[in-house]
């Protein structure tokens, strides 16, 4: 286990760079976990309540105030200064989905029948700022029909009235389809954007390591030892193999504690599907990291080449942003890119409503066609480096560290 | 002296693989990628018909008003819901748990009862419509409950209740462009390449410094000034790191056809004080002679990095939330001051806040240049 051991010292020499991206990239990870996946247990439905800031520069009513507590009701208040600039960056970053500016004199309007309008900024079509402004109008239209068929209220009944309907709500079921907790969203999240640190750390350290065995001198003393090249070829991937499975065993660890409620509540048939899935997403990984290493020659690629494969393949696979959000043409094409069937397996168990052979079998087929891009992407790297092993120029074409 | 230097640096930075990959090729295939990922982003959460099963049977027909609503808001070419009627219960749930629909409408009591999944927006908005039509009803039979002669008034058309189509809400717009959740990203991204100048800071330093590289030692030991050699390498490596901006610019511009609000000529020269800051970040990173070349580097990267994911590289809006929550660390981010200023071109109809950022981005450089100064001149070596 010469080779084996070889390697491990080569990844000993550069550990602060593996820790460094494993440490920065993970805490990245669960910062985003954090703060993008929400904990919904659905057992209850809940309402969204979207953000929306309110600007009144009419005089404090009970108009004015029902308008308020309307919007409370549907929404989450955002405090807003009343400037034009603190308007157009909560808008334009989604601080707030809708701003409603109450213009001076109103109330006063309002009663006598006039035009005066209430100003509302919403993105262009959006459902949360709809959903805001209509409730909005649903009040007014509702102390209007006080006023025109409520003949004996003053104006604070006819508000109270239109506030007091508003509270009336249908009654909503929720359907649970499955017996134990669904998979949360903090643990979708994670699984998501796991193949991304998986390919990069892999790479990384597979790059690194098959570099320094590409230096001419140690080619040439390797090719001229008594150890059998197969026998150093399978070291190497021995070592590979420990990478992928640890990095993955690691990462998983990090993940589980991190969300230990929520996956201690799941199904343990989800638990397998998921542990599963992202165990072969390792398997492609560990493939994809042989093959990026054929091609990594000098100190730049070592850092190039892995962020560079690993940000292409997650963006355009659906792990970033989901993928009912890429463009058809995009998914076309990533259906080419393992990560892709790796991120929609994930949506898919998540979404699971069974386990039937029925239901499961898209799920099955991810996974195979997974496996089927590690295998092919391993015979790609077998023939491009028995291919290179002919070429006699190959030996002066690498660069490594200790000659920079 | 000046030109000689200065053409030897241009050739020297041209040459260097690590500068190309970084501030060139780097930013290039990330737009790419942006532009392929984000291309559908500005859709999400915008208002499409509903999918929605309604179970049609007595309950539900007896509610006449109920069905009436129901297929008004199904009618027209882009319809608020898209109703797949279903003779029983079973029949929708089947569809609510394949996720055809986002809700299963019944009638129960002579009340629309609303089944859904999963909490979401369609669902929200399906529960509002329900809840409305309750309220009106409710409300229209308490009214003229208490008030017989209101409901004549209204049967013999003596009300304009149901003709008055007043709104009480208008539309306002701040700007000019549309609000768009892709662009940012594309800004911190130039940010970053701004930031990246910080490498050719310190090349320049290593150059200048005996005690750091053997073309330090060359350098120091030649009959240019201190000031010369400073100078001519400052304004190649700016020249260098513009011209590489400026490639990322245009093709972000003209190739992915991201907008800078028709100001192209302003966001060039926020690409150039961006860089102008970047350099002497990198200088400034530079100044420790027991830190190595690499350390140096990965500082350049980790200090970018990190002013990069607050000015909203890795997850948008982050730079707004910093504005918000710590103002003075938003203000001294160079990164967010980058990527802000880009955005006031986009969507500010003025220069106001965009010239404020630049001042504070030209402040910033002067600081680091002033201190990077203060290392690097009248340096002696008793030994290299």
């Amino acid at each position: 286990m010469k080779v084996f051991s070889a390697c491990l010292k080569i990844m000993k020499y550069h550990k602060s760079t593996f820790l460094t991206y494993l440490i920065i990239f993970t805490t990245m990870l669960l910062f985003v976990t954090k703060m993008v996946g929400e904990t919904g247990t659905y057992t209850t439905f809940t309402k969204e309540k979207p953000e929306y800031a309110i600007i009144n520069r009419d005089t404090d009513n009970t108009l004015t105030e029902g308008i308020m507590a309307v919007l409370e009701m549907q929404g989450t208040p955002v405090e807003l200064e009343d400037s034009k600039e603190a308007m157009m960056d909560a808008g334009f970053y989604e601080a707030a989905e809708g701003i409603f500016i109450i213009p001076e004199g109103f109330t006063e309007s309002f009663w006598k029948g006039e035009d005066k309008e209430i100003e509302i900024w919403k993105r262009p079509s959006s459902a949360s700022g709809y959903y805001l402004e209509s409730a909005v109008e649903e009040f007014l239209s509702s102390v209007c029909m006080y006023r025109e068929l409520g003949s004996n209220m003053s104006e604070e009944q006819m508000t109270e009235a239109a506030l007091s309907s508003m509270s009336k709500e249908c009654e909503t079921q929720m359907r649970q389809y499955m017996s134990g907790s669904v998979v949360s969203g903090k643990i979708r999240i994670y699984l998501r954007f796991l193949p991304y640190i998986l390919l990069l750390t892999c790479i990384s350290c597979v790059g690194i390591v098959f570099m320094a065995f590409q230096r001419p001198e140690i080619r040439m003393r390797n090719l001229c030892s008594p150890s059998n090249p197969s026998h150093i070829a399978l070291q190497k991937f021995l070592y590979v193999c420990v990478i992928g499975v640890a990095d993955w065993i690691l990462l998983n660890i990090v993940g589980t504690l991190f969300c230990l409620k929520e996956w201690r509540s799941l199904d343990f048939r989800f638990i397998l599907l998921l542990f599963g899935n992202s165990f072969v997403m390792a398997v492609v990984a560990i493939s994809v990291a042989l093959l990026c290493s054929s091609f990594m020659r000098g100190q730049n690629a070592q850092s190039f080449v892995p962020n560079i494969v690993s940000l292409g393949m997650c963006f355009l696979s659906g792990v970033f942003v989901p993928q009912e959000l890429l463009s058809d043409k995009i998914l076309h094409v990533s259906k080419f890119i393992p990560v892709y069937w790796y991120a929609r397996n994930v949506d898919k168990i998540c979404d699971l409503t069974g386990f039937t052979a029925e239901q499961l079998h898209d799920i099955y087929v991810g996974i195979g066609i997974q496996l089927g891009f590690a295998a092919a992407l391993f015979c790609i790297y077998l023939a491009v480096n028995k291919f290179r092993e002919r070429e006699a120029q190959d030996f002066g074409s690498a660069k490594t560290e200790i000659e920079m | 002296m000046f030109w000689n230097l200065y053409s030897k640096y241009i050739l020297r930075s041209l040459r260097s693989k690590e500068i190309i990959i970084w501030t060139l090729l780097f930013p290039i295939l990330l737009s790419t990628l942006f532009f392929f990922a984000f291309s559908s982003l500005d859709n999400e959460g915008i208002l499409k018909t509903i999918p929605v099963a309604v179970v049609e049977d007595d309950a539900y027909e007896q509610e006449i008003p109920f069905g009436m609503m129901m297929e008004a808001l199904s009618e027209g070419e882009e319809p608020f819901l898209e109703v797949a009627s279903v003779s029983n219960e079973k029949e929708g749930d089947a569809l609510l748990k394949d996720g055809k629909v986002d809700g299963l409408i019944k009638v129960s009591d002579g009340n629309p009862v609303l089944c859904v999944k999963k909490d979401g927006m369609n669902q929200t908005i399906l529960k509002n419509v329900m809840d409305r039509y309750i309220r009106t009803r409710d409300m229209l039979v308490s009214v003229v409950e208490k008030n017989p002669e209101a409901a004549t008034k209204v049967m013999t058309g003596g009300s304009d209740l149901w003709t008055d189509s007043r709104s009480f809400i208008k539309d306002i717009f701040f700007s000019s462009s549309k609000p768009s959740s892709t662009v940012t990203y594309y800004y911190a991204l130039l940010a970053m390449v701004c930031l990246y100048g910080g490498f050719h800071g310190v090349t320049v330093i290593e150059s200048l410094q005996a005690n750091m590289s053997p073309q330090g030692a060359r350098n120091t030991v030649s009959p240019g000034s201190r000031g010369t050699l400073f100078g001519a390498f400052c304004l190649a490596a700016l020249t260098c790191q513009f011209l590489c901006v400026s490639v990322g610019l245009f093709y972000i511009r003209f190739v992915l056809g991201i907008s800078f609000g028709g100001q192209l000529g302003y966001a060039l020269l926020t690409c150039l004080v961006g860089s102008v800051v970047g350099l002497f970040m990198g200088c400034l990173i530079s100044m420790p002679a027991k830190w190595k070349g690499g350390m140096k580097i990965g500082m350049v990267v980790g200090v970018s990095m990190f002013c990069c994911f607050f000015a909203g590289l890795m997850i948008g809006g982050v730079n707004y939330l910093v504005q918000e929550k710590a103002p003075l660390f938003a203000m001294i981010n160079p990164a967010a001051r980058i990527a802000d200023a880009f955005y006031c071109l986009y969507y500010y109809d003025n220069h106001v806040r965009y010239f404020r950022n630049l001042g504070i981005l030209l402040v910033m450089a002067a600081v680091m240049f002033g201190i990077s100064m203060v290392f690097v001149r009248r340096k002696e070596y008793e030994s290299i």
